[in-house]
């Protein structure tokens, strides 16, 4: 328990502090970890967009994300520090699959096809990186149909690749 | 803070005005400051609905006309419902949650999580106890999956049992509840939810 949690609620962070990938924070987190005072909250990638959410820390603390809608979560967002207590959001980068068209009329066919099916997806060079938010099973299901339209390679990227 | 947001999708029918409705009750109980947004396709139908039913105030209400399949404004462009919700928090500085239900639409339909913080689908016994088995995002990446018209399982031969057994197969066990909207039952189970999730009280 710390200063400003109350017994069976939540500890509420509504605010991102700074993020350990700046050089500060970054000693910072690690004078907090040495001394025992640092707490990780590991997120998915696909729940990081929410500006609330409910999750407990690496040490089995109860918290409450309640962040301005301004505000979005970052891998290394820190949301506490003070009363001995510092707590860093963890969001890898999640398992993705890499789309690579053979050529430009299949680069077009395969962006329509993975828009049709609402998948999130990031532009890389010349391929299409798609967020997997779920089993890998269809995904490779809806991908062996867009093979009979347009020619492609697959590449599975692993979670902090 | 700014308020919770929260989705309630589901198709047509299903009751996600009638939970609203309840939703209303009890959070007016519980002093929870709430709004609400509804979508439609070309019309203010659920709006008027709630507007005439009086349980809060006409300018907590706002209402959306999504022109297309619904699922466009809550996922693919959610801009009109973000400009909704932002002028209720401009509005209204002591609101905890606005409630933005989606119009009724299928199985595929999701919320972007840029929109609502949690959201939830509403489907019911009579459209057949074969709905969770078919596996749509609805009802297997919502945060909650809600079973409305319990009540009506012995007239459209439906075995709840196996609905629900079903339902959280498919959702690895994550939250299903029932309920009967027009009756009042399940409600605060769902409300409780809401609260544990994005109210935190």
């Amino acid at each position: 328990m710390v200063y400003g949690q109350t017994l069976g609620q939540p500890l509420v962070l509504s605010a991102v502090l700074g993020n350990t990938r700046e050089p500060s924070w970054h000693d910072r987190a690690h004078a907090a970890d040495a001394a025992g005072e640092l707490e990780i909250v590991r997120i998915a990638p696909a729940d990081a967009p929410r500006r609330r959410m409910r999750l407990r820390t690496d040490k089995n603390r109860d918290i409450a994300i309640a962040l301005p809608r301004e505000i979005g979560l970052v891998d290394g967002a820190v949301l506490r520090n003070e009363d001995g207590l510092m707590i860093v959001a963890r969001i890898d980068a999640g398992p993705r699959l890499r789309l690579t068209p053979a050529d430009l009329a299949s680069a077009l066919r395969l962006g329509y096809f993975c828009g049709n099916l609402h998948w999130k997806a990031n532009f890389v060079k010349d391929s299409i990186e798609i967020q997997m938010d779920g089993p890998d099973r269809p995904f490779q299901d809806r991908l062996a149909d867009a093979r009979k339209l347009c020619a492609f390679t697959v590449e599975r990227l692993e979670a902090d690749t | 803070m700014t308020a919770a947001r929260v989705g309630i999708g589901g198709p047509v029918g299903s009751g996600k005005t009638a939970l609203i409705e309840r939703l209303l009750e009890h959070f007016a109980q519980a002093d929870i400051e709430v709004a609400v947004i509804t979508n439609d396709l070309v019309t203010n139908e659920d709006a008027e609905r709630l507007r005439r039913n009086g349980q809060l105030a006409p300018e907590r209400i706002l209402a959306v006309q999504a022109g297309a399949c619904p699922h466009t404004v809550i996922r693919e462009d959610p801009t009109p419902n973000l400009v909704a919700a932002d002028r209720l928090d401009r509005q209204f500085a002591n609101l905890d949650i606005i409630l933005l239900e989606s119009g009724g639409d299928n199985l595929a339909s999701t919320f972007s999580l840029d929109l609502v913080d949690w959201w939830m689908f509403v489907i019911d016994v009579s459209g057949g106890d074969d709905i969770p088995r078919k596996r749509g995002p609805g009802v297997i990446k919502s945060d909650l999956l809600v079973i409305n018209k319990t009540d009506l399982a012995p007239h459209v031969g439906v075995d709840l049992e196996t609905m629900f057994g079903e339902a959280r197969r498919v959702r690895n066990n994550a939250t299903v509840l029932g309920t009967n909207c027009r009756a009042g039952e399940g409600i605060t189970a769902v409300a409780k939810e809401i609260r544990d999730a994005v109210l935190f009280r």
